[in-house]
């Protein structure tokens, strides 16, 4: 009975329903409760759910029950990385890669770390070492595309989970990514689709939730004047406005460019206020 | 529990951790723009400090900042501390050239606080302290600077 709820449980978690597998869980009784799986799903569907502190306590408490666990490790290492303990989040990934250098999970999880942390050559060594221990496995792609989006190259991203798409649609971690990257490139509609098919995946990843109801926002009437500030880099729109503000000036238009300094000033304070009223008033029902 | 494998040593040792949800980098633009480089640079290095930026990418804001107001205080000088019609648009140049040097600097860290699931914090109330406050101070102690400099040539 407890062993098939602790199967239920890992059923769930690979769904990404980390609330179900955590249902799942507080039915499974007896030794089964405390085995090294029973800890290691706990960990991390709360690591999933977002509550990493919890998923850290879970994850060592498993460890000092059952001695080192290259599972445990990686949702340890995870967990703690999300926590921006980078430092101990490296010394559980290394210690599990110790005991098994070639576990994809482990590799990817420090390949993201040292990604992220700007060290990108380790980080691409470490993930070709993943995917030649197993040639395509999906963890390694989704791995490749987060880190393509930290690099800032969103082209890569989005072709990486497109592949992901094609082999499978309901992948709601491809969803999200080519969400990402397309709000990076500010393409309003694409990252819109690509959120909400996350979030209809798994209603319990806030993050996509919330991506998908802001992107929802924007794609609304009132706010289409502020499209520039998502197509545009910041970098084109400051440009923009300074050649502007100084032609005005240089030309002797100056008593033109006060008014259109304010204008501009206008224009960024609606940027400002009017997107957290429209998702307030979808979120109600008024619009 | 050591391993030999030269891949597999640590390097993440010595990371700075972030203190705290930053800034979005584009909202720090109108900071640098309406308040000047003083009320920029502050907020972007407060900003990098957030994100846990290497301190040398954090000098490297401040000296964007720096040097950005050094050839402001210059354009005083050169102007004799009168902010006219054709300085004040440079002064803006200026500033929103080092935000995005500093933006620049920034980016990338961003990037993965936001893949990691952060949520910036907003930056309208600081924001709008940095502009008044360090806008007025930065106009007032670059025109005293330039009209001691001038006072100095002259006398």
């Amino acid at each position: 009975m407890s062993a098939g709820a602790l199967d239920l449980a890992g059923h769930w978690l690979e769904r990404g329903r980390p609330d179900r597998a955590l249902d799942e869980l507080s039915r499974v009784t007896g030794e089964e409760a405390v085995s090294a799986r029973a800890f290691r799903i706990r960990a991390l569907a709360h690591h999933l759910a977002d509550e990493d502190a919890a998923a850290v306590d879970i994850a060592r408490s498993g460890l000092a029950a059952h001695g080192p666990d290259t599972g445990l490790l990686g949702v340890l290492a995870q967990a703690l990385a999300d926590l921006g303990r980078t430092p101990e989040a490296e010394r559980a990934c290394l210690q599990g890669l110790a005991l098994d250098p070639e576990d994809v999970w482990l590799l990817c999880t420090y390949a993201r770390m040292c990604g992220f942390a700007g060290q990108h050559d380790k980080a691409r060594l470490l993930l070709e070492r993943a995917a030649a221990a197993e040639p395509g496995a999906r963890p390694v792609a989704h791995t490749r595309a987060v880190l393509a989006i930290a690099r800032g190259d969103h082209d890569e991203a989005r072709r990486i989970a497109a592949g992901l798409l094609a082999a499978d649609p309901d992948d709601a971690g491809a969803h999200a990514l080519r969400g990402l990257a397309a709000s990076h490139r500010g393409d309003t509609g694409a990252a819109y689709a690509g959120f909400r098919a996350a979030a209809a995946n798994n209603p319990q990843n806030r993050h996509a939730v919330a991506a998908a109801r802001e992107l929802r926002a924007a794609d609304h009437w009132l706010l289409r004047p502020l499209r520039p500030f998502r197509r545009f880099s910041a970098f084109q729109i400051w440009i923009t406005v300074v050649v502007v503000h100084a032609a005005l000036r240089l030309v002797g238009l100056g008593a033109a460019a006060t008014p259109a300094a304010l204008a501009w000033l206008a224009f960024c304070a609606y940027s400002w206020i009017a997107p957290p009223v429209v998702r307030g008033l979808m979120k109600r029902g008024v619009l | 529990m050591t391993s030999t494998d030269p891949l597999l040593q640590p390097t993440l040792q010595r990371q700075p951790p972030g203190t705290g949800r930053p800034w979005r980098l584009s909202s720090q633009g109108y900071v640098a723009f309406f308040g000047g480089t003083l009320a920029g640079t502050a907020v972007a290095v407060a900003n990098a400090v957030r994100l846990g930026l290497p301190r040398g990418r954090v000098a490297g804001v401040a000296a964007a900042g720096a040097a950005a107001l050094a050839a402001t205080a210059a354009l005083l000088v050169a102007g004799g501390s009168r902010i006219g019609a054709t300085e004040l648009p440079v002064l803006r140049v200026l500033a929103v050239a080092a935000y995005l040097v500093q933006a620049h600097l920034q980016r990338e860290r961003d990037r993965v606080f936001v893949l990691r699931g952060g949520e910036h914090a907003p930056l309208l109330r600081t924001g709008l302290a940095a502009v008044l406050v360090l806008g007025a101070l930065e106009t007032a102690g670059t025109a005293a600077l330039a009209g001691a400099v001038s006072g100095a040539v002259a006398g």
